[in-house]
């Protein structure tokens, strides 16, 4: 691999690893740091390392791994990061803007599904992944992903009530303001 | 069966395919009473699920510069890096430099503040303002305020942060304690070669902590990190922490060793007091305290004689 062709992926694949490791650790300096890491470690050993099938799918790999080690690690200190959340929680401006709102909860809702089922959400929900392709960088059954995509459904319905409300009022004031627009065309 | 369901509606909701008995078991169902009104939320649920939001696009020019960085900072040839340094003196106390660390990629200043002898107020880009205490320094980069409010801080501190939800305000301090905040106001030491980096809050809520062992503490609350045993202790807010700032101290049936520790920290001297009057309680304020005014005083209160130096006050039974 020469550093033109290093550069190159670096500059491709750079966003999308970063919300695939998001997906999973839900914090963005973190993710762009395991990111990071992951690209120095195949550019230190790119001169030995042989890649079997494309280098996109070997840095995807890399940074599942990382992001999962670092849940474990987390884990095992029977600790949450608190940072992660911390935005979310402020309240003094909870009332701002709904959007903002149903962002936050909706962020919110996903971090508290289980590590497990939420890595696997994100990634088949937000992040262009095919459900074989997060099948086979986990190491489990296509199956197992459809199970875990609704077994997060079947946890948002609760967590995410709340907001019902507010979201269909803001689909209401869109609409008033569509009709608008349509009447001033007469 | 019903956990079936769920995931025959996540294929049917992101637009994959269900096979004919997938499809037969999900209308079967559907037919069941009040499922109708299930199927309604969770298709709003899955619609909603869809407000998720990525952060913002990484900057990938900065992105591949930090790379570089990262890269030749892992290279274990030694390197040179020359600093060019340039001295401004706003005034006898105030130093000013601004460092630029040359990289052979887009130069980056980087800007320290430091107080010597004397209390230093100063206003950061984003219209925060700090007080530095004596012998105190901060260090940020040029880019300050429009991309981060990042900041390392060695000595100690008090922080009145504007607030910009965009842009978290963080101080770094050594042994990875970090202060997260959105925009309060609070006291913050972490002088260099003590074990621990101390915080108390005045207005807002603050985060504090490293990445894995942080609390959110709020008004009139105080902490300490310890660093050697790397625990977070919650305390209680002492407003003496502040004196350095205010230049009040105010006991309240205090022992008589905190009080020898407020004025220890406040004068920065070292305080000795007799074993048998460690526990004896002391009240009294004091407005723009003097070592002498104060000493008198406890000397007077409990009936013993002292010895002012400039490194100590040293009470004794007679």
């Amino acid at each position: 691999m020469t550093e033109k062709d290093f550069e190159i992926a670096f500059r491709e694949y750079f966003t999308m690893l970063r919300n695939m490791a998001y997906s999973v650790v839900h914090d963005d300096d973190t993710a762009k740091d395991m990111v990071q890491q992951v690209f120095l470690n195949l550019w230190n050993k790119r001169e030995e390392l042989v890649i079997k099938g494309s280098v996109k799918s070997y840095l995807q790999r890399a940074v599942i791994n990382a992001s999962i080690n670092h849940i474990k690690k987390i884990k095992k200190l029977n600790l949450t990061d608190q940072f992660d959340s911390f935005d979310v929680v402020d309240d003094e401006n909870y009332n701002e803007n709904k959007q903002k709102v149903i962002e936050a909860g909706v962020k919110k809702a996903i971090e508290q599904l289980s590590p497990k089922v939420r890595m696997v959400f994100t990634l088949s929900r937000y992040s262009n992944m095919q459900n074989k392709e997060i099948a086979e960088h986990l190491g489990v059954s296509v199956k197992a992903v459809e199970k875990n995509i609704g077994k997060a459904l079947k946890e948002l319905r609760v967590t995410l009530k709340p907001l019902y409300k507010s979201s269909l009022l803001i689909f209401v004031l869109t609409m008033v303001g569509f009709c608008k627009i349509v009447m001033s065309l007469f | 069966m019903n956990d079936q369901v769920y995931e025959i509606l996540g294929k049917v909701f992101s637009g994959k395919e269900v096979s004919g008995s997938e499809k037969e078991a999900l209308n079967k169902w559907k037919t069941l009473p009040n499922n109708d009104v299930l199927y309604k939320e969770l298709e709003k649920t899955w619609e909603l699920s869809g407000e998720f939001k990525f952060p913002e696009e990484p900057n990938i020019d900065d992105e591949w510069n930090n790379f570089i960085q990262l890269k030749n900072k892992s290279k274990p040839v030694k390197k040179v890096i020359a600093r060019k340094v340039f001295l401004v003196a706003a005034s006898v106390a105030i130093l000013i430099g601004v460092f630029s660390s040359v990289f052979f990629f887009k130069p980056e200043q980087e800007i320290l503040i430091a107080s010597n002898n004397e209390v230093l107020e100063y206003i950061l880009p984003d219209n925060s303002k700090v007080v530095l205490r004596e012998n105190t320094t901060i260090l940020y980069a040029e880019s300050f305020g429009t991309s981060n409010r990042e900041l390392f801080l060695t000595g100690e501190a008090f922080f009145d942060v504007k607030r910009n939800e965009n842009l978290p305000f963080i101080i770094k301090t050594t042994n990875n304690v970090k202060t997260k905040v959105l925009g309060t106001s609070f006291n913050l030491k972490a002088v260099n070669g003590e074990n621990a980096v101390e915080l108390q809050v005045v207005s807002g809520r603050v985060l504090f902590g490293i990445e894995n062992k942080s609390s959110v503490f709020t008004r009139n609350q105080s902490a300490i990190f310890n660093v050697k045993e790397q625990r977070l202790i919650e305390q209680q807010a002492n407003e003496n922490k502040m004196a350095w700032r205010t230049h009040k101290l105010k006991f309240n049936n205090d022992n008589l060793d905190a009080v020898a520790d407020a004025l220890s920290s406040y004068f920065n001297i070292k305080v000795v007091i007799p074993s048998e009057i460690k526990t004896e309680k002391f009240s009294g304020s004091f407005n723009q305290p003097s070592v002498d005014d104060v000493s008198m005083i406890i000397a007077t209160t409990f009936n013993c004689s002292y010895k002012v130096s400039n490194e100590s006050i040293v009470f004794a039974k007679e």
